[in-house]
């Protein structure tokens, strides 16, 4: 079954920590003190956090998604890149300095070169394999 | 002669500080903010309200103390969560950065037929998570996730999703 997931990696692109939480749905991420924990651990190394929307089609982020970015980058102060992911697609998101909203950017043009090397696993650890139930 | 109740309502009245009741437990408030963490200097009840935890927060930081610095901060998008004594630590609650995501879809909380649940126990409201492929379009068909206690079940969709529209909230 498609399951969210999520992904913390470094300002190298390298994975962290892979977030599979209890209770998470194929539509949502539950709150997580683990998954804090991880953030504020690595904070100085930190690139971001990448999570499913476990379908195919365009990715972008939703309301719940975008207050969590902001409140994280409140909480360690600092921006991240905040990679969205479908089985088609990949959103990745920062905060625009001049809007202070979440914009799709292409991540070959951010300072430093990000290349997130765990999308493909990311996606088939939330079921990207498996028969979509549509 | 003054009673220690008397003096507790005096100082609540005249606003000072976080009081609580002689055997309440209390617990250190521990905020995270912009790379900084630090313990409020006063304890505050460990079964506080959110709200309420989040109202003396706001107030702290504005006046600054040790580990943040003074500043302005709207906490609505943290959680507060409150840990038990252990290993010599005390009662603590933490407010830090809260850390769901969700996907692009429709959360309905509804009454819902539980015959249509193949396996349901015998419960009368289901939480039914309606989740919209983006890609499909509008009428598209929709997968239907149902959340029974710590059961997920996918249902055939349609049926279940007109029992969802015509359902009362809960």
């Amino acid at each position: 079954m498609a399951m969210e997931t999520a992904l913390v990696f470094d300002n190298r692109g390298k994975t962290i920590y892979w977030h599979e939480p209890a209770h998470r749905t194929a539509g949502s991420l539950p709150d997580s003190q683990d998954l804090w924990e991880v953030l504020w651990e690595h904070r100085h190394r930190l690139g971001g956090v990448a999570h499913t929307h476990p379908w195919s089609g365009p990715a972008a982020p939703s309301q719940t998604d975008v207050t969590t970015f902001a409140a994280v980058e409140l909480g360690l102060g600092r921006k991240l890149l905040w990679p969205v992911v479908t089985f088609s697609d990949v959103a990745y998101l920062v905060r625009s300095t001049e809007t202070g909203l979440y914009t799709r950017v292409d991540p070959k043009w951010l300072r430093h070169k990000v290349s997130v090397e765990g999308i493909d696993e990311l996606r088939r650890r939330s079921g990207s394999e498996e028969k979509s139930p549509a | 002669m003054v009673d220690d109740n008397e003096l507790n309502a005096a100082e609540q009245i005249l606003g000072g500080g976080i009081v609580g009741a002689a055997d309440e437990r209390m617990a250190v408030l521990n905020i995270t903010l912009k790379g900084e963490a630090g313990d409020l200097p006063d304890l505050v009840p460990f079964d506080a309200t959110d709200d309420q935890v989040k109202t003396w927060a706001t107030e702290a930081v504005r006046g600054g103390f040790k580990g943040v610095d003074p500043q302005e901060v709207d906490f609505k998008d943290f959680s507060v969560v409150r840990v038990e004594a252990k290993d010599d630590l005390p009662d603590r609650l933490l407010l830090r950065p809260k850390t769901p995501f969700g996907g692009v879809g429709l959360d309905v909380r509804c009454k819902v037929p539980v015959i249509l649940v193949p396996g349901a126990p015998d419960i009368r409201y289901v939480e039914v998570n309606a989740i919209t492929h983006p890609a499909q379009g509008k009428g598209a068909p929709v997968a239907v996730q149902v959340v029974i206690g710590e059961q997920t079940v996918v249902v055939e969709a349609e049926s279940l999703l007109k029992a969802a529209r015509n359902a009362s909230n809960v």
